[in-house]
């Protein structure tokens, strides 16, 4: 029988995963570089996942639409696209036979 | 303060119940975190602002840096869209350490407080469900892959002369016909990850898996999914990663988390882009 820790709510996990746990845990990225981890650890792609295309959507007074994130989306496209044009992949399907 | 005030916005990341973040009465629930945080660096303090039962936690930012068409450039630039999410990222996780926290998306301003108050009202009742919700737990993100790299056939050596048309061919075709087998046996190792942490969670959403701009050309993203847990599983779950790992050996499966809980904060929305 596991007994769950008794302290508070989330902080006890926050800090139970230091970020090098988190590096450790999460990327397996060949195609991350080192330095798309920020501080907290966690890897950009993963971030973007939840800020942007979940959450719960008060109509802030602003639109700009990050239900859809059309343009959020070009921007991650780009961003993503230069982070792996520095790491060529390996091997490929459409490679030579 | 000498400097003259420029008009600002209010900029929310997170929405908790009101106890939680706040008491005046007593100093010590002040969340000594949140005050020193830079936020979007912006140079104001992130703050709160009670809105009946509940509470929002804002900063003040410049309408000239904030206002649409600002942020749109500003989303548009990829380092500046990392350097936006890490410091949005950043307050949502100090204020879930503190009290269970609905996190907002990037980017919701307000022409000012008033107007935070007025959208925290108009939902109330939908924030405070989500906020019993996702009381006493986090959410972890499981990514299943599957390597896309061919397994090399051992008589497909293309060293051994020259080659036929009709021996081209069937190395295609079995080269095709090995791909697709590869990408429906990793489709039903992703299916068995899924069956295994939801048994372990409370709520399970799949999110959008990744393109090849993303994942890079060796590995196909087969399963993106977040699962709600009860805090304290996460023992269990490691122990079911482990345990996964070891039996599905086609696969790689990679764990994220504790997070605070994104993808489950929209309960009584109806969000019917985003379901599943």
């Amino acid at each position: 029988m596991t007994t769950p820790p008794t302290r508070g709510p989330a902080k006890a996990l926050w800090e139970a995963v230091p970020a090098a746990t988190a590096r450790k845990e999460a990327p397996a990225w060949g195609t991350t570089p080192a330095e798309a981890l920020g501080p907290l650890g966690v890897p950009l792609v993963d971030l973007l996942d939840r800020v942007l295309a979940t959450g719960v959507v008060i109509s802030g007074d602003l639109v700009i639409a990050i239900a859809e994130v059309p343009l959020v989306r070009l921007s991650l496209h780009a961003l993503l696209s230069s982070v792996n044009e520095r790491v060529p992949a390996p091997w490929t399907d459409s490679g030579p036979l | 303060m000498t400097r003259t005030e420029a008009p600002t916005l209010t900029y929310a990341f997170a929405v908790c119940r009101g106890g939680d973040v706040t008491a005046p009465a007593d100093p010590l629930a002040e969340p000594p975190g949140l005050g020193g945080l830079p936020g979007l660096g912006t140079g104001a303090p992130v703050r709160t602002v009670a809105a009946g039962p509940l509470t929002a936690v804002v900063q003040d930012v410049p309408a000239a840096g904030f206002d649409e068409e600002a942020l749109r450039s500003r989303l548009s630039d990829g380092a500046e869209l990392e350097r936006c999410a890490r410091a949005h990222h950043a307050v949502i996780t100090a204020a879930s350490a503190l009290a269970p926290a609905v996190p907002l998306p990037l980017a919701t301003v307000y022409l000012d407080d008033g107007r935070v108050r007025e959208a925290l009202g108009e939902r109330e009742a939908s924030l405070l469900a989500a906020l019993d919700r996702i009381a006493g737990r986090v959410e972890w993100g499981v990514k299943v892959y599957a390597p896309t790299g061919p397994r090399p056939a051992p008589e497909a050596s293309p060293g051994d002369g020259p080659v036929s048309g009709r021996a081209y061919l069937n190395r295609v075709r079995t080269r095709q016909y090995g791909r697709e087998q590869r990408h429906t046996l990793a489709l039903r190792a992703a299916e068995r990850v899924d069956t295994v942490v939801r048994g372990l969670a409370v709520a399970a959403r799949r999110l959008r898996p990744h393109g090849v701009e993303v994942t890079g050309r060796h590995r196909t993203h087969v399963l993106n999914a977040a699962y709600l847990l009860d805090l304290g599983r996460e023992r269990e779950l490691r122990a079911a990663l482990v345990s996964l790992r070891r039996d599905e050996t086609d696969v790689q499966i990679e764990l994220s988390g504790p997070w605070a809980p994104y993808s489950f904060a929209d309960g009584g929305i109806t969000d019917t882009a985003a379901a599943p």
